[in-house]
């Protein structure tokens, strides 16, 4: 199996997962979060290895939603329209608003540590307080933001696109 | 503040006209089950900005902050998907049905709770 189709694969997996999670109303919103920013990093990481970038090197580093995000939806929204950016380009500008909202949700990613907040880990917040994932609002609300529900849209359709684009049979 | 899965989901619609110029309609989307307790309010908005994606229900989680007990779904589909859907070319997942519709209201006053 390719690194490009792996990638893709698991990123659909994350999708799905995070799904699950939503179900539940009682689940804090870092763990599904936290799909979603694993998801988003492995669909970059799909993206970047299909482009030639060596694998090895992707596999050490976290930071790419902010860069490639916006990227993979400006290139999903030229092969639906056929031309540049038309009237969708309030799409593209939303989409790295949340790209880098989505970064920073890994604690590895720390806005050079002007934003230690993370889904994953506790960390220190203003005035020495310890903060936790599952207590902290992340303020994210694709749900209630112009382009939200889009954006979620196309990271899936970019999914499963890599994934046909990258299994074998359909070489 | 009427709590019930209905006042919630038009509350919701009225939401999505506000903060989506593009979308002229939406869809409710009835499940098989969909009084049981746990059954999220599902919804297929016709967003003329949206991409030709096919059917692809997006989930999100109870949003206390803005008063949504409930888990909801949403289905964005362009207009020419739409026509589709409602011609059968275009299948929903599987026992959820096209429900009542809400178009865009005229003015700026919401469709009615």
């Amino acid at each position: 199996m390719s690194w490009p189709l792996a990638y893709a694969k698991q990123a659909r997996a994350d999708l799905i997962a995070r799904n699950r999670l939503l179900e539940r109303a009682d689940l804090p919103q870092c763990h599904q979060l936290h799909f979603l920013q694993m998801a988003c990093e492995k669909l970059c990481k799909a993206h970047l290895c299909g482009s030639g970038v060596d694998a090895e090197v992707l596999r050490r580093s976290h930071a790419f939603v902010e860069s490639v995000l916006p990227v993979i939806v400006r290139e999903h929204l030229a092969r639906q329209t056929g031309q540049a950016l038309t009237n969708r380009g309030w799409v593209y500008r939303a989409s790295k608003q949340y790209a880098r909202q989505i970064e920073r949700l890994a604690p590895a990613v720390t806005g050079g540590g002007s934003v230690p907040s993370n889904c994953e880990y506790p960390w220190t917040g203003p005035e020495g307080a310890v903060i936790v994932p599952a207590e902290h609002n992340f303020r994210f609300d694709f749900l209630h933001e112009r382009g939200g529900r889009t954006l979620l849209k196309i990271i899936g359709a970019v999914a499963d696109r890599l994934i046909h684009l990258h299994s074998p049979q359909a070489s | 503040m009427d709590r019930s899965k209905d006042a919630v989901m038009k509350r919701l619609i009225n939401a999505h006209f506000d903060i989506e110029p593009d979308i002229d309609l939406i869809v409710e989307l009835v499940g098989a089950d969909e009084h049981g307790r746990d059954e999220s309010i599902k919804l297929l908005e016709v967003n003329r900005s949206t991409t030709t994606d096919g059917i692809r229900p997006i989930h999100f989680g109870a949003d206390a902050a803005h008063d949504i007990p409930f888990p909801s779904i949403i289905v964005e589909v362009t207009p020419a998907e739409f026509a589709r859907v409602k011609s059968e070319e275009l299948a929903l997942p599987e026992g959820w049905q096209l429900g009542r519709q809400f178009h865009r209201p005229a003015m700026a006053q919401g469709i009615k709770s």
